[in-house]
């Protein structure tokens, strides 16, 4: 970290080509705040911080920054928050980074649209920020995981150059370097923007129930379920504190589309399930609001991503527990993996379930090589910090 | 260090029976399948650069004991599989040795519960796909070079098979990798370290075409044989409706195993097999442009020299030719899967191209097709041989931008060079094309000329509507001063990690970015 760096020699270094009301010093901290207004701001702002060793966090809509020894940039994407190409034929969106999942999900509504994945909770977030940490989203076997929704994207390096792939469905041309860029929570780089995956809103929803009389087959079940009809959605579930007359243990299976391929696919779910679950009448929505009803309170939830051996062999140890996880719910089933959230009654309880396996998770060799690399491309550390905004996210 | 020194401290460590620095090998292994050092063989002319000696390591070890040594010595090393490769990417620029890998051939492990085959990189595509299924399962990767590529090509060029629609490519499938970096060491990534098929340091490696690392060692998905495959052709009045046909089987989550498309005069020189009326008024119109049709045709296969002279000489003439003919567009589709699901499929494709103003042929298109599906890599030694050069160029872009951007191909290289297209490898959101184009100058040097005339050509004209400049071959040489419009900053990225994996820079240098 550059010693000789002050307030005022930053906001006279970036007052150059930023004006002075998006350039805040603060009072009390050691930091100047930017707020961007585009690409070229971010660029600039972060080549001044390459020269000046002066170390960028992005703010954040959720979580805090963390204390830093010394001066420091911090840049407001929120501006960054246009929607800048919207192709329905092609089921793309491409949305600057400081857009808002929320504002994101309401637009596309409007025009009959979805994303793949939706965040689960803090839906405040901004778009960098919801792809760059481990903030939990709904994913499902027909549109998979959160990262898979990028198709092409723009991101500022730590050296103040953009990068930038082609908007192409697949590619031949050398590494896939938006991997790293979107895995290493932003090592590498911040996003700039996005082209994402949307889907048109499907002529019909058709939401099957089931109550489960066996959670570990219907857990094993619901892999084939996902194989065979591809649902749009798909959760297993167990609420031990379930009102008089529904499941205590349930699936879920959310199905768009129309016609004959729906009832093929309904009938697909239902045979895949088998005698492990059986169709409930209590209607979706009452299961949602029972769903509601769930409250994980701070510290005594849990949600990680699994492989599927990894939730076989904490099955068992689920079932056969007297009351815990009191509350649990498993979603995903793609590629081998799932999300589980399980609300516990205290951190024993908790530690039933192992360690977060995120989608992406890195070999020990490879997260080395990830390291080493984001060091090599950032020399000045500008970008080296980062990943700390997501250590305090649950 | 000087070629007679480095030839014996290679036999020191692989043993004198499997270095080989015998002429014959070191031109054999100084060019690829890329159509560049094809024309210069047109003109009599050995490679410029040839290796110091060809290394075939039987292990991991031995490639580990290589490049240990060519890293101190700051030997370049250039990896080898097949060889069969379009652009350049065994091409060994600086000298040093090629590795061949094709001896690293075996299956290491398969565990079909699952569902996952591990191999050397040196296996031949075909040779793996038939132990696959006499197991019971498929990779479901269907390269047309399938006979002559490995497994190891496939991920050092990120290849797509002609399944891909249903399988995705090769880093879809691949979920794990051992691969020896410069200086010798060995990391394992994915699956096969410990982590997930997800793991982002494969996306990295895969693509990389041994810049980063020699793999060694391959975890790939695999998936039971489909019950049935089914295929059939389907023929759009014009180009817009069969692309628009592919775009809603794709956006309706239907999985076909193939979709592919031909403009019309592919269309027409790979022939509407049916017997329907209007089949036969295609071959109606073929038969009263016969002589057209055989000159066209003729470019890709056995006109003698003095038409692919005449033809290929004003390609602009030939172009507007073809553009004119009224050839309709044939779609090849393929199901698999249970006979429920086959006959489910096919109601939804059918509707879909019922909409789309498609006429159903038949299965007959469809199985003419996957007959001769291989067999288009076997023809372009014919083209050279009567003087003429052939090359292909795969792309691909979002649906919006697919019929614009094949479009101003045409028109860009359509000045140079004699050119078609299908399209094929679909996705939800975009669609590859695979122009392949033919051009003849009396010279050798003429041809180069026109030859990378039409390539900048083609590739400005994909890159201004955000297409990639490959969709399977890679980057080699060929590509890569394309490589700073297709993906800025891109060099960034990875140079960061060549310092890391490669610090001295023995592998495979020049390929995919330049860094000198």
């Amino acid at each position: 970290m550059n010693g000789t760096l002050s307030g005022a020699r930053m906001r006279k270094e970036l007052g150059k080509q930023l004006p002075a009301h998006r350039i805040t010093v603060s009072d009390s901290g050691r930091f100047v705040q930017v707020e961007a207004d585009s690409a070229q701001d971010v660029s600039f702002v972060v080549t001044y911080a390459a020269r000046d060793q002066a170390p960028v966090f992005p703010v954040p809509a959720v979580g805090t920054i963390p204390a830093v020894d010394g001066w420091h940039i911090r840049l407001s994407l929120s501006r960054l928050s246009t929607i800048t190409d919207f192709s329905p034929d092609s089921g793309l969106v491409c949305v600057q980074c400081g857009t808002s999942m929320d504002h994101l999900a309401d637009w596309l509504a409007e025009k009959g649209f979805a994303l793949g994945v939706s965040p689960e909770q803090s839906e405040h977030m901004e778009l960098w920020e919801f792809m760059l940490s481990n903030a939990s989203a709904s994913f499902g076997p027909r549109f998979g995981f959160k990262r898979d929704q990028v198709l092409a994207m723009s991101a500022v390096l730590p050296d103040g150059r953009t990068f930038r792939n082609s908007v192409s469905p697949a590619r031949s041309t050398g590494p896939d370097f938006s991997r790293p860029l979107l895995h290493a929570g932003g090592r590498f780089g911040l996003p700039l923007d996005l082209y994402l995956k949307i889907h048109a809103l499907p002529a019909q929803r058709v939401f099957l129930t089931f109550a489960v009389k066996d959670l570990a087959a219907a857990l094993e079940r619901a892999w084939d379920v996902a194989a065979a009809a591809t649902p749009e959605f798909i959760e297993v579930g167990r609420n031990r504190y379930a009102s008089p007359g529904l499941p205590e243990r349930f699936a879920l299976v959310e199905l768009w589309g129309e016609g004959k391929t729906l009832a093929v696919r309904k009938e697909l779910v239902r045979k895949r399930f088998g005698d492990v679950a059986t169709p409930s009448d209590v209607p979706y929505e009452v299961l949602l609001a029972f769903e509601q009803t769930y409250n994980f309170a701070p510290g005594q939830t849990r949600r990680v991503t699994l492989s599927r051996d990894s939730l076989r062999r904490i099955t068992k140890d689920i079932v056969s527990s007297r009351g815990s996880p009191s509350r649990l719910r498993v979603r995903g089933f793609v590629e081998g993996m799932v999300g589980v959230t399980a609300d516990c009654g205290d951190a024993e309880e908790c530690a039933l379930l192992p360690p977060d396996e995120a989608e992406g998770r890195a070999s020990t060799g490879s997260s080395r090589l990830l390291e080493s690399a984001a060091d090599a491309l950032d020399r000045s550390e500008v970008f080296t910090r980062i990943p700390e905004l997501w250590r305090a996210q649950p | 260090m000087e070629g007679g020194r480095l030839r014996d401290e290679l036999k020191k460590l692989l043993g004198p029976a499997r270095v080989s620095s015998a002429p014959q090998d070191l031109v054999t292994y100084a060019s690829d399948m890329l159509p560049s050092t094809q024309i210069d063989k047109l003109g009599k002319a050995l490679p410029q650069v040839l290796p110091v000696a060809v290394c075939f390591p039987e292990d991991v070890e031995e490639v580990q004991l290589l490049l240990r040594f060519c890293s101190q010595e700051r030997v370049p090393v250039v990896p080898c599989g097949a060889g069969s490769g379009v652009c350049g990417g065994t091409v060994p620029p600086e000298g040093g040795i090629v590795l061949d890998l094709k001896r690293m051939n075996r299956v290491l492990r398969f565990a079909p519960e699952e569902r996952v085959v591990e191999v050397e990189p040196g296996i031949i595509g075909e040779r793996l796909e038939d132990w696959l299924n006499g197991r019971g399962f498929t990779l479901g990767h269907f390269p047309s070079s399938i006979a002559c590529s490995t497994v190891g090509g496939y991920v050092a060029c990120r290849s797509a098979g002609q399944y891909s629609s249903r399988y995705g490519k090769i880093e879809d499938m691949t979920v794990g990798l051992s691969v020896v970096q410069g200086d010798g060491s060995l990391i394992d990534l994915g699956i096969l370290g410990g982590g997930h098929g997800r793991d982002p340091m494969l996306s990295v490696v895969l693509g990389s075409e041994g810049t980063l690392g020699i793999v060694t060692r391959i975890a790939l998905r695999v998936e039971p044989l489909p019950e049935m495959v089914d295929f059939a052709g389907f023929a759009f009045v014009d180009l817009e409706d069969g692309i628009a046909c592919m775009r809603r089987v794709m956006r309706a989550g239907i999985k076909p195993t193939v979709l592919r498309l031909y403009d019309p005069l592919d269309s027409l020189i790979a022939g509407m097999h049916t017997s329907t009326a209007s089949g036969e008024d295609v071959h109606r119109v073929a038969s009263r442009l016969s002589g057209l049709k055989g000159l066209l045709a003729g470019a890709l296969t056995d006109l003698n020299e003095a038409g692919i002279a005449v033809g290929l000489l004003n390609p602009s003439i030939l172009n507007k030719i073809a553009e004119l003919m009224p050839a309709r567009c044939m779609l090849i589709v393929g199901v698999q899967g249970d006979k429920a699901t086959v006959a489910r499929q096919w109601d939804e494709v059918r509707a879909i191209a019922q909409v789309c103003r498609g006429e159903d042929l038949g299965p007959e298109p469809g199985y003419h097709w996957f007959k001769r599906r291989y067999a288009i890599s076997y023809k372009q030694s014919r083209i050279f041989a009567a003087g003429a050069f052939v090359d292909t160029m795969e792309t691909a872009c979002t649906w919006d931008n697919l019929v614009p951007m094949y479009r101003a191909v045409l028109k860009a290289m359509g000045r140079e060079v004699f050119l078609m297209a299908h399209f094929s490898h679909a996705y939800p959101e975009g669609c590859s094309i695979y122009f392949t184009f033919a051009g003849y100058r009396p010279t050798a040097r003429a041809a180069h000329s026109v030859y990378k005339r039409a390539w900048r050509e083609g590739i400005e004209a994909v890159t201004r509507y955000s297409g990639t400049v490959s969709h399977h071959h890679g980057v080699g040489l060929l590509k890569r001063w394309a490589m700073s419009r297709e993906c800025p900053g891109g060099i960034e990225l990875f140079a960061a990690f060549k310092n890391v994996m490669d610090p001295d820079r023995v592998l495979n240098p020049g390929k995919v970015y330049n860094l000198d």
